[in-house]
């Protein structure tokens, strides 16, 4: 898949992740792997993409012991996946255009 | 490696990065490294199950040189084209450092293309002769770059990385994909449509992507760090393609042969058809085919995870994991197969029985074997 593609693919799966709950980075891997692949190193930068754009908040809390960071979707989050479904309502037209007939 | 030891690795890798960068990079990867250890894995297993300092620094690296340099406007670079008559040689190969290879096939075309831009980072040598047409690609040392703050060239998702800032908004303009302009940070190679030379890509920590493309000749794809993907080709002979810590995925290929080894990621095969036998080798990570017909032996063989078979017909086939499920449906007549399968602490529902004349041997542990026949 073409990165900058999977790139905006990879941030809206993580927010959607996200709108079931706050999360931490090992759960975000384990789960965004299951619909598609992502590495512990591929996940780092659209964290920070996403705190910096105001998608995301980052806190942390005591967990057994040491300290974890949790990440919790925002409104602007919420409209980023809004947005991104409209924006593929779209791609999904080009697509289904360039299938006709193929 | 203790935790202690690749942290104060990953710290040493990434000198030069602002103190508050670096300490949430570590934070991240000591709570990664924790949490895997809380659920079960040894110290060992968890640093074992990160990727490489070299691969997270590099990522890390270039995300702070985009950021660094996002306001100026990129250099427009050294851009070539290479353009050779595809007779002329026998061989087409590409041996880069950390650059992305493309390799594209153009209907009407009777020429060897070769794209690329010379970043300050990069030295290309071209060789040729009758035997082969070699482009040569290595990059400098990082020192020697890493002084004059530039990202190019540096890895090779920079580029898209830059291009992926500029469409902060997700969809609507990734149409504008569809019109490929190739990034700096690829060597992009058209061929004719159908090549008559072989095919030898071999790049390192970028990936490597075939498509398109119909050969008389072998085509051997080699990678770390990054997947191969190939998706509509037809070659007459063997396909190997070769990484680590990423995904091979194939589709539409239809092929002599197929040999695929990757670790740590995954090996999918999506109507692939092989007359003479496929053998994938992974380790943890699944091996799945669909819709996949094997004329000879199916060999896969991995480790902590699944094998699956989804309405896909072979020969002998021989499946080995482990803590992972053997499953999917095959095509063919239960009666065709003699069937020697084990698994440990799961349920084995194929069984074990004899009569047919293709060997059947599946092996796992600690996972279901859920493997049926359609009939």
């Amino acid at each position: 898949m073409d990165a900058q593609m999977k790139r905006g693919l990879i941030e809206a799966c993580i927010l959607k992740l996200l709108t079931q709950g706050d999360s931490y980075g090992y759960q975000l891997v384990r789960e965004a792997e299951e619909v598609l692949s992502i590495s512990e190193s591929t996940l780092y930068p659209v964290l920070r993409r996403l705190e910096t754009a105001g998608a995301l908040t980052v806190y942390t809390m005591e967990h057994n012991g040491r300290l974890r960071k949790y990440y919790a979707i925002t409104d602007t989050g919420r409209r980023k996946i809004a947005d991104f479904l409209t924006e593929w309502e779209d791609v999904m037209k080009v697509y289904d255009f360039i299938r006709r007939d193929v | 490696m203790t935790r202690e030891q690749f942290l104060n690795e990953l710290k040493a890798a990434l000198a030069g990065l602002k103190e508050e960068e670096l300490e949430g990079v570590l934070a991240y990867y000591a709570e990664m490294i924790d949490d895997r250890m809380e659920a079960g894995m040894t110290e060992e297993a968890a640093i074992k199950a990160m990727e490489p300092v070299s691969v997270i620094a590099g990522r890390v690296l270039e995300e702070a040189g985009v950021a660094e340099t996002r306001e100026k406007p990129r250099d427009k670079g050294n851009w070539q084209e290479i353009r050779r008559p595809a007779e002329a040689s026998k061989e087409v190969r590409i041996q880069a450092e950390g650059k992305r290879v493309r390799v594209i096939a153009q209907e009407d075309c009777n020429e060897i293309v070769l794209r690329y831009c010379i970043g300050s980072a990069d030295i290309f040598r071209l060789h040729e002769d009758e035997s082969a047409l070699v482009l040569e690609h290595k990059l400098r040392p990082v020192s020697s770059f890493a002084n004059e703050k530039s990202p190019e060239g540096f890895s090779l998702d920079t580029i898209l990385n830059s291009m992926g800032k500029l469409l902060s908004s997700l969809g609507g303009r990734i149409v504008s994909g569809v019109s490929y302009e190739a990034p700096e940070n690829e060597i992009e190679v058209t061929l004719p449509k159908t090549y008559c030379g072989e095919l030898n890509v071999s790049t390192s920590n970028a990936r490597i992507s075939l498509e398109g493309l119909t050969a008389t000749q072998p085509i051997k794809l080699t990678t770390s760090n990054a997947r191969i993907t190939a998706d509509d080709v037809n070659c007459a002979g063997q396909v190997v393609c070769t990484t680590s810590n990423s995904r091979i995925a194939l589709g539409d290929v239809n092929a002599h042969a197929l040999r695929l080894i990757t670790s740590n990621g995954r090996v999918e095969l999506d109507d692939v058809l092989a007359r003479d036998g496929v053998e994938a080798v992974n380790s943890n990570g699944g091996i799945k085919l669909t819709d996949c017909e094997i004329g000879g032996a199916l060999h896969a063989a991995t480790s902590n995870g699944a094998i699956e078979l989804d309405d896909s017909s072979c020969g002998d086939i021989t499946l080995k994991t482990s803590n992972g499920v053997i499953g999917g449906i095959l095509k063919g007549k239960r009666e065709e197969y003699t069937v020697s399968s084990s698994t440990s602490n799961a349920n084995n529902l194929l069984g074990n029985f004899s009569g047919g004349e293709k060997q059947l041997r599946a092996v796992t542990s600690n996972a279901p074997i859920t493997l049926k026949f359609a009939e």
